[in-house]
């Protein structure tokens, strides 16, 4: 029983992401497994929130329909500034 | 005399080009280098060609422009996983470790980068968006004083397609067509659906096309996507996979279709060749659309092409003779590599402020002829340390030599002058066959390339014949346009494709004349072959008619199959030692493979190329 509930744990992925960061080897498979763990707390802690508030208040990818207008000129220097 | 280096890279197909005073110097694909296909790494060895071509080092740069914003990139990243969440975990484990290690870090990156190169650059760093990138690798090189310009691709950083105008020294996008909408992703969902690989496999799809019947084409625009009147498309994202997943298509997609994907290498079924057929036609139909708006909004009389998309030549074909404009140019490396060179004229026109050069030839590109070149005395170098016998040919007998073998069946490996820019050989690192002799297909494809039987070869045809052979009454130097054979060099098919699929068998119908490069449905992906641009190859091609009457020789890209096409003669020679090809010219030598030592029969390096 102990070990069924351990193996569908270890299948939720935050859950499996914290024990691989805890007892994975050390080196760049712990590394990545620390990176994974940040990575779904920041997906579900932030991302889905935030996601399902946008949704909930009408954002959506389907308002991209159609040709959108915009102004992009090779004549424009301030276009070849932009940060990365 | 300003100098720009572009690049593009992180995505897929990395490049790097270097533009002065307006005129492309030299431009080169990572793949060429690293030997992996698409590879989409920083192209440090690109980069380092096309500064050793230019006699340059990094403190005599004046700029250095980026394909891409990635900031706008990330936007888009991070609205589309928003839209999704809590679905999208996979594909957001697996995009955002390439986002913190480079793509956040494209600054810093090509900072080190150019200080590695051992001087110090002290020129800015800038960066424009996608599509615009395209747009200008479409027009800038073009031979039109100005044009309307169509760019369409996948995905840019919001853009998926983009339309505006090109006058003079300006570049401008005035509307665009944005993410999920995709042609470009369209096109690549059937291409995995049918078992090809994503943003390889595009092209065996359009050349499975005229095997299968658009039976599908009501289907999809039911169910999968619609197209409206001015072209934009809209697709029903229930039917797709990329936003919360890390497949192209749905569990939709397989209840639509009646299955679920192919495999790939299995065997292609008359459903993928009608798949095939039907995503050709919505393709064409989207584009056919696109461009008569353009057209209306724009009122040019040309056309500039760019984006992954533009490399569907079949469809390139039809907007040439059913499309609105008076004549279309298409970038030769209309995919993300031609962003780099987009890049680096955008920055010079528009940054440094510089005029646009007059026409050179045919038009700016020269030829796409922007990679590595080897002299003579290097190949000899490298022969002799292989000990590899050759013979040298004199400068008069070059092109009778290659073309008597290519009259007499023979397979040549053609490696001669500086490297194509761009996914197509063009007679710098070619493969050259006869296309009169109905084997030839079946040959090249089988023990030379050991790729797909179906695939078609294209011609290389002298320019001033083409209207001999071909539908087509102008230059298409970069096989970039497919056209009808000329009916006349037609042969009745003596049956359809039967019940069991059997391509091969389809393959082995005599269809033409020249049924090495005439495809299933009579039509041809031409290059023409012009005298200012590559005056050997044409030589070959019209030696080749004096022994036979026939001005066009097959070509494909002197690679196998998942390869990237060979940049060195050491590359050229492993692909020749290794494959069926009877002989190789490699820069004024000719090697016969009969004077090669016995080599044991070993198929193990097939494994070094993932199949594309």
């Amino acid at each position: 029983m102990i070990e069924w509930l351990r193996r569908r744990l270890r299948g939720i992925a935050l859950v499996r992401a914290a024990y691989l960061s805890l007892v994975a080897p050390k080196g760049l498979e712990r590394r990545a497994a620390r990176r994974d763990l940040v990575l779904l707390l920041v997906f579900y802690g932030i991302v889905t929130p935030i996601g399902i508030v946008r949704r909930l208040l009408g954002g959506s990818l389907r308002e991209n329909a159609g040709w959108t207008k915009i102004q992009q000129s090779t004549a424009d220097r301030a276009l070849f500034e932009c940060e990365s | 005399m300003p100098t720009t280096l572009g690049i593009s890279c992180f995505y897929h197909d990395a490049a790097a080009a270097i533009v002065r005073d307006g005129v492309v110097v030299a431009a080169a694909q990572e793949e060429r280098f690293s030997r992996k296909k698409g590879d989409p790494s920083f192209p440090m060895s690109a980069l380092s060609y096309c500064l050793e071509d230019a006699k340059l080092t990094v403190d005599a740069l004046d700029s250095v422009c980026f394909y891409s914003h990635p900031v706008l990139g990330f936007d888009r990243v991070l609205r589309s996983f928003l839209s999704v969440a809590p679905r999208g975990l996979e594909p957001w484990l697996k995009a955002m470790p390439g986002w913190v290690s480079e793509k956040f870090r494209t600054r810093s990156i090509i900072e080190t980068a150019l200080r590695e190169s051992g001087a110090e650059f002290r020129g800015p760093i800038l960066f424009m968006p996608h599509h615009l990138a395209h747009a200008c690798a479409a027009f800038f090189p073009s031979p039109f004083e100005r044009a309307a310009i169509l760019t369409v691709d996948g995905v840019g950083e919001w853009a998926t397609a983009s339309f505006g105008v090109g006058e003079g020294s300006r570049a401008t996008i005035t509307r665009e067509m944005r993410f999920p909408n995709s042609l470009g992703l369209l096109y690549s969902a059937i291409t995995y659906f049918c078992g090809f690989k994503v943003n390889s496999g595009e092209y065996k799809l359009m050349g499975l096309a005229p095997y299968g019947t658009p039976r599908y084409v009501d289907l999809i625009k039911r169910d999968v996507a619609r197209i409206e009147e001015d072209g934009t498309v809209r697709l029903d994202l229930r039917s797709f996979g990329f936003l919360d997943g890390v497949k192209m298509v749905s569990k939709r997609f397989d209840r639509i279709f009646g299955g679920p994907r192919r495999e790939p290498e299995s065997r292609i079924t008359r459903r993928e060749m009608d798949l095939a057929a039907s995503i050709q036609v919505f393709l064409e139909e989207a584009l056919m659309k696109m461009a008569r708006h353009v057209h209306r909004e724009t009122g040019e009389k040309y056309l500039c092409l760019a984006g992954g998309v533009a490399l569907n030549c079949v469809a390139n074909g039809k907007l040439l003779r059913e499309g609105p404009f008076e004549d279309i140019w298409i970038q030769p490396a209309a995919g993300d590599a031609g962003s780099a060179l987009g890049a680096a004229l955008g920055a010079q026109f528009g940054w440094h402020g510089l005029a646009r050069p007059p026409r050179d030839g045919l038009d700016r590109q020269r030829g796409s002829y922007l990679g590595p070149s080897f002299s003579e005395a290097e190949v000899e170098t490298y022969l002799a340390s292989e000990e590899i016998p050759f013979r040298r040919l004199a400068p008069e007998e070059r092109a009778s030599t290659v073309a008597e073998a290519l009259a007499e069946g023979k397979v040549v490996g053609f490696f001669h002058g500086r490297m194509e820019f761009g996914p197509r050989a063009l007679g710098g690192r070619s493969i050259l066959g006869d296309p009169r002799r109905p084997d030839t297909q079946r040959t090249m494809n089988l023990r030379i390339k050991y790729r797909e039987s179906f695939r078609p070869f294209a011609p290389a045809v002298l320019a001033e014949d083409v209207a001999a052979y071909f539908e087509l009454d102008r230059p298409s130097p970069y096989m970039l346009l497919v056209a009808p054979v000329r009916a006349e060099r037609l042969r009745p098919r003596s049956s359809e494709i039967g019940s069991d699929d059997d391509l091969l068998a389809a393959v082995n119908q005599v269809r033409s004349d020249l049924p090495a490069i005439t495809h299933w449905d009579y039509s041809a992906r031409i290059q023409t072959v012009h005298r200012e641009t590559n005056p050997l190859f044409h030589e070959v091609i019209a030696s080749f008619k004096a022994k036979t009457g026939v001005g066009v020789v097959v070509n494909t890209s002197f690679n196998v199959r998942g390869e990237p096409i060979v940049c060195t003669p050491a590359e050229a020679y492993q692909c020749f030692a290794r494959t069926d090809m009877d002989h190789l010219y490699l820069e004024g030598f000719w090697l016969d493979k009969r004077d090669l030592p016995a080599r044991p029969k070993d198929e193990s390096w097939m494994r070094e190329f993932e199949l594309d």
